[in-house]
């Protein structure tokens, strides 16, 4: 396997690598649409998700700019493609909410993010991708605001309705107490 | 904590990946759509979530979308999933011809 290993912003031969049983994330694409995929290959267990041949064949991968970072347990390896585009020269838009999904990701707990608000992401990004590649553009900038709204109607029924609702219980029981 | 009996809405969601949903599963944006605007985008994936915390039904992410890049999952009903239709199913009926 052709790969490269960063320890903490440097970068070494696939043969160190190999040395380590070590997972590698790799982060590709370009703007906001990165794309993650495991490349991993142990020494030790033998496994493998993806190789770099793979890598190769996709259409953002040759013109890339590597970012690596070490959390002492993982590498992650970040190729951000300088000048990917959709074959017509310019660069592709930004996927809708990729840009708030890492805020997202950062301020509600796991299980909400996983199971509720990254579906729902993902499904309005499905969609603006084929709207795009469609050409339909006036669609496409529809999916992309009505993503922000449908996000913004979760975060706001699962936060803001339980807190009135707490606190329309708390009036009513200050009443009842009142009563008695 | 919510009960483990689902709601209408949850029923009306396993009864769509039954009667609709083959073995490769549902998309929420297709359970959305399957339902003829009963569900909507903001609140199909809350009621998988609790679909799922019950057991009733799981997902996988499929080879095609997970090469995309964008790894959206397919939700399948479980064996539990199946038997809470069928139990629910047995006690309308039951109801039905009791006050026939």
């Amino acid at each position: 396997m052709k790969g490269r290993k960063g320890t903490g912003g440097g970068q070494q031969d696939d043969d160190t690598a190999k040395s380590f049983d070590t997972l590698l994330k790799v982060e590709l694409g370009a703007g906001g649409r990165v794309n993650e995929y495991w490349v991993a290959q142990f020494k030790h267990t033998g496994v493998r998700y993806l190789t770099m041949a793979d890598l190769n064949k996709h259409p953002d991968f040759p013109d890339y700019t590597v970012l690596t970072a070490h959390d002492g347990k993982r590498t992650w390896i970040r190729f951000v493609a300088k000048h990917a585009s959709h074959g017509d020269g310019t660069p592709p838009a930004p996927l809708p909410l990729a840009s708030v999904s890492g805020f997202l990701a950062s301020v509600c707990t796991r299980k909400f993010y996983e199971r509720v608000l990254k579906p729902t992401i993902l499904d309005t990004q499905v969609e603006y991708r084929e709207a795009m590649d469609a050409g339909r553009t006036g669609q496409a900038t529809w999916v992309r605001t009505r993503g922000y709204l449908i996000i913004g109607k979760i975060i706001f029924s699962v936060v803001v309705t339980p807190v009135t609702a707490i606190i329309s219980t708390l009036l009513k029981l200050a009443r009842l107490i009142d009563l008695i | 904590m919510g009960s483990a009996f689902p709601t209408e809405t949850e029923l009306m969601v396993l009864g769509l990946l039954r009667d609709t949903g083959t073995s490769r599963g549902f998309y929420g944006l297709e359970l959305v759509r399957e339902s003829g605007g009963k569900l909507k985008r903001g609140t199909v994936y809350v009621i998988l979530s609790r679909l799922e915390d019950k057991g009733f039904v799981a997902w996988h992410v499929p080879d095609e979308a997970a090469h995309a890049g964008l790894p959206r999952r397919r939700y399948t009903l479980t064996g539990l999933g199946k038997r809470v239709l069928e139990a629910v199913a047995l006690v309308r009926a039951a109801g039905q011809e009791a006050f026939a």
